[in-house]
């Protein structure tokens, strides 16, 4: 399973409560614009999720917590292997104040896109580790003041020039 | 086994009694062609169904609903080998509505592929959510309606809430419009969910 690990200058309980807060992905998950639990039981948490750059419609994880250590999650509602299933791991790093987080995601289709589903499992992992080390510091990587959207998705192949102090932009929708 | 949760905007008691109200299946469970109850037990009806997907399957079905938040199911005659499963009704934990839990094992039998079985019953399972919905006169609560949506509910409880009809009400979600990560080509600008390179024309 794609695995990645960074440290972030947070506890492992300021971590997992980012992390088992499943309402606020949207908030700070790049690639997740709605989200929201469906039941919750003990430990077990089942959330409904929509990540349009892995999967078009909504999807539901349910979600094994381990406080604070770490969070397991599979889609429920796959045959055999297939849907998304990762973990987020979390161990103090002894005499530092940070924590050492390890990610795993997997994405599984149809067996012909496996490579596809891989990489884009890949990029969304290392979106959210940007972006939850971003949260957990209160700012970000590059924090944009970004205006109302003028669109919510590109076609893909197609793109949006955008002029900016004499400079020439151009979004390019970068495939799934 | 097949998992399949939902939510519904409607208390519990509607959708139980919108799910036991078997003659009127055909006006809005997708698929139900006809239904006849054999058996009106107020506990464990036994009811004949005949539903048409990819073909035409006729089932007798025993249901039982001694439990008030749960309505299990069993095939006693039909086109699977074996065919059952549970309804589970739960209050949600935002307290807009209910969470349905839909599990079902069956066999198919070993001429019906079961990944094709699997991918038709999860689709008209998908297609419930809605059918249900429509039946109940209302939408589902969305998710991502963040904690705003919560706080209208008050104090009362998300039981209490849960036990009266739901008004949808407007998402207010705080989601973050764009992220921006700073990559060697250029930025990479996620709206929408998806991500977009910027770079500048050279």
């Amino acid at each position: 399973m794609p695995t990645q690990s960074r440290q972030i200058r947070a506890t492992p309980e300021e971590l997992f409560s980012v992390l088992a807060d499943y309402e606020k992905y949207v908030e700070w998950s790049p690639d997740v614009v709605t989200a929201g639990v469906l039941v919750r039981e003990g430990d077990i948490v089942v959330a409904e999720f929509q990540s349009p750059f892995l999967m078009e419609g909504k999807y539901i994880l349910e979600f094994l917590e381990s406080r604070p250590s770490s969070i397991t999650y599979r889609q429920v509602d796959q045959y055999d292997s297939r849907g998304l299933q990762g973990a987020w791991m979390l161990s103090a790093s002894p005499g530092s104040s940070e924590t050492l987080v390890t990610g795993q995601m997997e994405f599984r289709t149809d067996l012909w896109k496996r490579a596809g589903d891989r990489r884009r499992a890949d990029r969304v992992l290392q979106r959210r580790f940007d972006a939850l080390q971003a949260h957990v510091s209160g700012g970000s990587a590059v924090e944009p003041n970004l205006p109302e959207p003028a669109f919510e998705s590109l076609p893909e192949g197609q793109g949006l020039t955008v002029w900016a102090s004499g400079v020439e932009y151009r979004f390019i929708r970068t495939g799934q | 086994m097949i998992q399949r949760y939902f939510k519904i905007g409607g208390s519990q008691d509607q959708i139980r009694r919108e799910m036991l109200a078997f003659d009127s299946w055909p006006e809005w469970w997708p698929g139900v062609q006809t239904v006849k109850i054999l058996k009106a037990d107020p506990e464990q009806p036994l009811v004949a169904v005949v539903i048409k997907t990819v073909t035409t399957i006729q089932m007798t079905l025993q249901f039982d609903c001694r439990e008030v938040n749960s309505i299990k199911f069993r095939q006693v005659k039909g086109w699977f080998k074996s065919y059952q499963g549970e309804y589970a009704l739960t209050p949600s934990p935002d307290g807009l509505g209910t969470t349905v839990k839909i599990t079902t094992e069956l066999e198919s039998g070993m001429m019906v592929p079961k990944g094709m079985v699997y991918t038709k019953l999860s689709a008209t399972l998908a297609l419930l959510e809605e059918a249900l919905n429509n039946r109940l006169g209302v939408q589902a609560a969305r998710p991502s309606q963040g904690r705003e949506a919560k706080a209208q509910i008050g104090t009362a409880g998300p039981r209490a809430a849960a036990a009266r009809p739901i008004e949808a009400k407007p998402a207010l979600s705080r989601r973050k419009l764009g992220h921006v990560f700073s990559t060697r080509e250029g930025l990479e600008v996620w709206v929408g969910g998806r991500p977009y390179l910027l770079r500048p024309v050279k």
